[in-house]
């Protein structure tokens, strides 16, 4: 008699295949990345030990270096090893060289997006973010013994639609499969929670170098849900460094040597800053041109020098509270993210203001990734009796120009995501065929003060008398924080074309251009690596639909139908097998659109079942 | 699309908020992105599109403004029609000496002061508009859009004195 086999409750006795999400912090000074071991997230350190890659990538004329080596070497070779990239992904040159003067690097052109001119060669941002993201993710592949699934990546919640399209399109350059984009404070918020499953609300105060976020987040029975979130994408620790360098100038009388020695005295004024977390006093010499001064700086002085960039921050908490709908009263804990919040007064005026001592015992530099891999082992499918919802929010309004330059807001800020909003346009003359829509985002009330996103060539329209054609246009915002559009004209159902010129960052061919040719000077070839992807596509499609019409087929499909799904499922499976990638692509496309109806009455009665009161375990 | 169906709800002005929300985590949690992280792209477009128009629905559900416009919209009733109409002498008083009292306003306290008092205003309106929308009929319909017009403009004034206090 055959012996039964018999496997634990809750488990299968197929031999358990745990899949590998890792969660990336990719920030302006370090990057991390962190993975969900025996059940813990944890920091994956690289050969050297080191869990803090810093963010730096030179390149030299025949080899590219990545993390602390690049960063030694960045002060020999300013020109060719790039250091904070985050700053320049999706935005203009010109915008990041207001910001930041005397930046060293040589750029391809002083407008528009950012081209390096290397010795290895021209750059952008996109390219040396993919640098560090490769990196991140050799350091996962030797500790972790296995390919990756997928990764969860973090972005400022201020990030706009272009900074978050770049990231994006970053990973997609090193390799990696992006299972969803999200905020930094958010993360933090979920390596908290999580940990200490506990409900309540939180308050995420994240004070970078540069940037300062502040979420607010409620957690309740599994749902961590983003109230708001606000924030300055040009306060931080560095105006913490620019106070006090002022203060000195106007000690020792150094004005004569501002416009020379301005990033020398930057940095023994951070010295001095840092100094001051563990000591009420310090001092630190600085030599200029053969004459020295002793600088020195009590932490009452240092605080009293801050005072007024610690207002600004808590003005800004004021606002997301207020946009929360909630009082001071009713927050539960308060989490510090960022190095910036490891200086005494920023926790003093935190704990003050709040009147609650803030949460520190996952490292301020870690907590972002560790969230974001708790997210990763999630959406790869490892937890999947878990409950955990995270519900986010858009965090800037998005609008577009009306007449005279003003914006019309159509999705407000703070608004859950995924969300879709329709707005109507009509013709302006007899017989017009085009449009042209200009998408912005922020909260001001001029178009020159907002960001612009993209502008949107609507053509085919019907020609019909003016204000005949009534065009919906639906504006849609997906889980990433990123915006789709597309348009229809009512009345004839026509589906206009839609053109996008991004304002920042590359466009669509121009991504694929840049994998066509990273993948020219790789090992495997982009056409191996294509066919790779719509086979792993394909066997996505077949199981869900196998699936699908196991469990509703009989009910939700007539003969006929049911018959047409069939025969196109056994011929995506005998393509699946050969080696064309178009004809792969086209029948999961064939059986996408024929099975489009099948999803949407599945869906349905999915929900019909849940709100009626009974489980309904996968649709 | 009847977005008081999708929810499970009656086709009515004063729901049960409670339902509502629990019915909204049960449908996030059958159609939210992340639970599609592995489907097929055509499964996580349909998905995307399923879970933007319940976040769209809940947000209308949740406004009473919002809630009264969709109702009188599912009972075919033209609400641009009911605005073109204010001529309401005695409102357009009380708005006149809102803006005045928000000229003079002289710190905190007056600030919210006037904050309580549009509150008392919007409550007493939005009783005004449940009662007048309990039935279907031309009338009710008529007499809660007018309402729903005043409605609006308090709760425009009550942002931007909001505004003002979140600066004082």
């Amino acid at each position: 008699m055959a012996l039964l086999q018999i496997s634990e409750p809750g488990q299968t006795s197929a031999p358990h295949q745990r899949k590998i999400g890792v969660g990336i912090d990719l920030g302006t000074t370090n990057s991390l990345i962190s993975s969900v071991r025996s059940g813990v997230c944890e920091t994956l350190p690289n050969a050297s030990g080191q869990f803090l890659l810093p963010s730096v990538v030179q390149y030299k004329k025949n080899e590219t270096i990545v993390g602390e080596a690049a960063k030694q070497n960045a002060s020999d070779d300013p020109v060719n090893t790039i250091v904070s990239v985050k700053r320049f992904v999706g935005r203009n040159v010109d915008d990041v060289t207001a910001q930041w003067q005397h930046l060293p690097y040589k750029f391809g052109h002083k407008t528009g997006s950012p081209i390096f001119v290397t010795e290895q060669g021209q750059v952008n941002p996109i390219q040396v973010s993919a640098e560090i993201l490769k990196t991140l993710k050799q350091t996962a592949v030797d500790t972790l013994g296995d390919e990756l699934t997928g990764a969860v990546i973090t972005v400022p919640a201020y990030f706009d639609d272009a900074q978050r399209q770049g990231t994006k399109d970053a990973a997609q350059l090193a390799g990696l499969h992006v299972l969803r984009l999200i905020n930094e404070p958010t993360a933090a918020a979920l390596a908290y929670g999580l940990d200490k499953q506990k409900d309540g609300l939180f308050v995420v105060f994240d004070l970078g170098g540069g940037t300062f976020d502040v979420s607010i987040l409620r957690l309740a029975k599994g749902v961590f849900e983003v109230l708001s979130t606000a924030g300055d994408t040009s306060l931080g620790g560095d105006d913490f460094d620019h106070a006090v360098v002022t203060h000195m100038i106007d000690k020792h009388n150094l004005q004569s040597y501002e416009k020379t020695h301005y990033r020398l005295m930057m940095d023994v004024c951070k010295q001095l800053k840092e100094k001051l977390t563990e000591r009420e006093e310090t001092e630190i010499p600085l030599s200029i041109d053969g004459r020295l001064f002793e600088l020195s700086l009590s932490r009452s002085e240092f605080n009293v020098l801050i005072e007024p960039i610690l207002q600004n921050a808590l003005t800004i908490c004021k606002r997301a509270i207020h946009d929360a709908k909630i009082t001071l009263e009713d927050i539960d804990d308060i989490v510090l993210v960022g190095g910036s919040t490891r200086v005494p007064a920023v926790r003093q005026a935190v704990s003050t203001y709040f009147g609650k001592k803030p949460l520190t015992d996952i490292d301020p530099d870690k907590v972002v990734s560790i969230g974001a891999g708790i997210q990763a082992d999630i959406l790869v499918g490892n937890k999947p009796d878990d409950d955990m919802l995270l519900l986010d929010v858009l965090p800037l309004s998005l609008g577009i120009e009306t007449m005279g330059g003003l914006v019309e807001k159509i999705i407000p800020r703070n608004t859950t995501i995924p969300v879709s909003r329709a707005q109507e346009f009509t013709t302006f003359k007899d017989g017009q065929t085009g449009m042209l829509i200009h998408v912005t985002q922020g909260e001001r009330e001029l178009v020159s003060d907002c960001r612009s996103l993209a502008k949107f060539t609507l053509t085919d329209i019907p020609p019909m008398a003016a204000g005949a054609a009534h065009i919906r246009v639906t504006f849609q915002v997906d889980a990433d924080g990123l915006l789709h559009v597309n348009a229809m004209e009512k009345s004839t159902e026509k589906q206009a074309n839609i053109e996008v010129k991004p304002s920042y960052g590359l466009s669509e061919t121009e991504i694929l251009e840049m994998l066509q040719s990273s993948m020219e000077h790789a090992q495997d070839d982009m056409q191996t690596r294509m066919l790779r992807e719509q086979q792993v596509e394909a066997d996505r499609v077949l199981e869900s639909m196998e699936a699908a019409l196991a469990m509703d087929g009989d009910e939700l499909l007539s003969e006929n139908e049911r018959i047409e799904i069939e025969e196109n499922l056994h011929k995506l499976a005998v393509l699946k097998t050969e080696n064309d990638v178009d004809a792969i692509k086209r029948q999961i496309e064939t059986v996408d659109h024929i099975s489009q109806e099948f999803a949407s009455r599945r869906m349905d009665k999915s929900i019909k079942l849940a709100l009626s009161g009974q489980s309904i375990s996968d649709i | 699309m009847n977005y008081f169906e999708l929810f499970q709800l009656e086709s009515v002005f004063d729901i049960d908020t409670e339902t509502l929300k629990s019915n909204y985590q049960k449908l996030q949690r059958l159609t939210h992105p992340d639970k599609f992280a592995n489907a097929s792209d055509a499964q996580k477009r349909i998905v995307m599109q399923k879970n933007a128009q319940i976040n769209d629905a809940f947000h209308v559900l949740s406004s009473p403004i919002l809630r009264a416009e969709h109702l009188l919209t599912l009972r075919n009733f033209q609400l641009a029609d009911a605005n073109a109409s204010m001529s309401d002498n005695e409102f357009l008083m009380t708005q006149m000496e809102l803006r005045e009292s928000m000229a003079v306003a002289d710190g905190r306290h007056d600030l919210e002061q006037i904050l309580n008092s549009i509150k008392d205003e919007q409550s007493a309106i939005v009783k005004t508009i449940s009662e007048n929308l309990v039935q279907e009929q031309d009338a009710g319909n008529q007499r809660a859009a007018l309402a729903l017009t005043k409605l609006k403009f308090f709760t425009k004034i009550r942002t931007e004195v909001e505004e003002k206090l979140l600066h004082t």
